[in-house]
Order: structure tokens, then sequence, then C-alpha cells
């Protein structure tokens, strides 16, 4: 098990991880980066989401191994 | 020792000394237990109902992809399961999350205490009550509230909780952030990233991974707790709530 640190942000509130979290692999973390991005975006619509929200993964050493971000789009059509 | 259970019982009501003394046999023969071992398996048809006399364990459930439901928190003074004398086959497995010291209590025990102390019996049968209206709020809680007010939720009931059996001490909640979402069914990430926004918002302190609630009225309001659920202090003759509950 490796230490992983990620770090979010909502575009409004960005959290450094001072805690970690223990997983397998790089492959491991690559899916928990993904996995909370949906319910961070979920938890501000409709009004409380500044775009995009992001995180990043940085490993045992604190160095930033991947990157993703989320974005909404929306516009009035009419 | 500190007959945590008997405190417990207490918030359903006041008993007689008869029941105290009983009360002070069950728990006369206490065990430790490490973190994170299993105290009963889903699958066993255990002899003895569990008591948790110091430290917190859990009902859980093992899913097929290997993640962890975790559907209970058992506290000081809690029966971990009444109902496998009744039920027999445990449908659940009960582990404990810290050091913990735990009371065997045999089912012949158990139906001693249930024919002949009514107080004890109706305290009991409070105590069945209360673990399912803990449940139902958890399922409002994963269900309906977002996941800073369900973890709010969740630390103001471990508080209200540890205060109703004076076992706050300094109120640190040993729960880990892996711990903290198989509670609330989010990743342990997402948990990592809500604890950080309620410390962010001054709500709670968080020490060496572990969490206290800093203000318990904000947090409160923040998460839409009301103890009402926890029925404590209420007695048969009325709802006299006490102060310090």
């Amino acid at each position: 098990m490796t230490l992983f640190f990620f770090d979010i942000s909502d575009g409004g509130y960005a959290t450094p991880d001072t805690t970690g979290t223990e997983l397998c692999d790089r492959d491991e973390a690559r899916k928990a980066a993904l996995a909370v991005l949906a319910p961070i975006a979920q938890e501000n619509l409709p009004d409380r989401l500044e775009c995009p929200v992001t995180v990043t993964v940085r490993d045992e050493e604190k160095r930033p191994i991947f990157h993703a971000s989320l974005t909404l789009v929306e516009d009035w059509i009419d | 020792m500190e007959n945590v259970f008997a405190r417990k019982l207490q918030n359903a009501g006041p008993l007689g000394a008869e029941d105290m003394a009983r009360l002070e046999m069950v728990i006369s023969d206490p065990f430790d237990l490490a973190p994170r071992e299993d105290v009963i398996h889903h699958g066993a048809d255990p002899e003895y109902v569990h008591l948790v006399m110091r430290g917190m364990a859990c009902r859980y459930k093992i899913l097929p992809d290997g993640g962890r439901a975790i559907v209970a928190l058992m506290l000081p003074g809690d029966i971990c399961d009444l109902h496998v004398a009744i039920l027999g086959r445990m449908d659940h497995s009960i582990g404990t999350l810290t050091d913990c010291q735990l009371v065997k209590i045999p089912r012949e025990t158990i139906d001693d205490l249930l024919h002949n102390y009514p107080r004890i019996r109706h305290a009991l049968f409070w105590s069945t009550l209360v673990d399912e209206a803990i449940l139902r709020e958890w399922l409002v809680n994963m269900g309906r509230r977002r996941a800073d007010h369900q973890m709010a939720h969740l630390f103001c009931e471990i508080h209200a909780r540890l205060q109703a059996v004076d076992e706050l001490h300094d109120s640190l909640m040993p729960l880990t952030q892996e711990e903290l979402g198989d509670i609330l069914g989010i990743s342990a990430v997402h948990a990592q990233r809500v604890v950080a926004g309620l410390r962010h918002l001054g709500l709670i302190n968080v020490q060496d991974s572990r969490v206290s609630v800093r203000d318990f009225d904000a947090l409160s309001a923040f998460a839409g707790f009301e103890a009402d659920y926890l029925h404590l202090g209420e007695t048969a003759n009325g709802n006299e709530t006490r102060t310090n509950a």
C-alpha cells in the first residue's frame, strides 16, 4: 500500500490533503481521484458550483502525479 | 469498575438497587480486543451477546466487490446484538474499530434479565428501539443529506451519545477517513475532503487524524441535528430532559 494525497478544489474552495489515503498503486489513485469529482460537483449544484472541480494527486513524496477536472457547461438557448 | 452499561440503561429511566447489583455481575468479566478485529462474523451462531465497555465497535457488511458498509456504531454501554438471543445466525458482522473492552453475556443471563428484572427489561427494550431510531436517522442521512451535512450529523450524534454515558473525555473521535466513508457511503478521499471542509468552517478540530467537536451548537445547526431520536433522559412518566443530555 502507498500513501497518496488528493488536493481537491471546487473552484470556490480548495483543500490541500494533509492526511493522505493508502491505496494499492497509481491506477487505484487515478480511480479514486476520478470517483470524487462527480459527488463534489453534485453537492454544489445547481448554484454553488464554480467550475471546474479539480483534483491533483500527489505521491508519498508529495510530488504531483495526476490531475483531473470536471467542468459543467450550461446555457439558456432561447 | 464504573458500570457504563448501567449508565446507558438509566437513560431509559431509574433503576433499583437490585437492578444495579445484577448489572454489576453482568460486567464482572471483561476482556480486551485490538482494533479491527471481528467480535462475531457473518453466519456465526453466537452463544453470547456482546457489550461494549470501552472503545468503539461497528456492525458491518462486506459487499461482493470487497467494499464495506458500516451500518451501526457501538459505543461504551451499547449492547452489540441483543437480538442474537432470539434470531440465531448472524446476518452481518460485528468488529472493533478501536481498542475495545467487551463483556460476553450468555443467553441465559439475557433471559434472566428479561424475565426477572422488569426495569432492566424495559431499558433493554428502550435501547433496541433507540438503535432502530438511530438506523432510521442514518437512512435519512445517507439518502437525503449532502455529504458535509451527513458528516456533521454523524459527529453530533457520536458526541451526544458519548456525553449521555459520561464517556466524552477529551471528545476525540477515533475514526479514520476510510471508516467515516464506510459509514456515510462515500469514498475515503471524499471523506477527507468533507472533514477538511468542516475544519475550515471552524466546526471541528482535527488532531492526528482524530476529530473533536469544536462548536457543538454551530455544528448541530449546520447539520440540522436534533437529538430527539436518541431519546436521552426520557423517563417512563414524562419526557423530562436531563440538562446534561
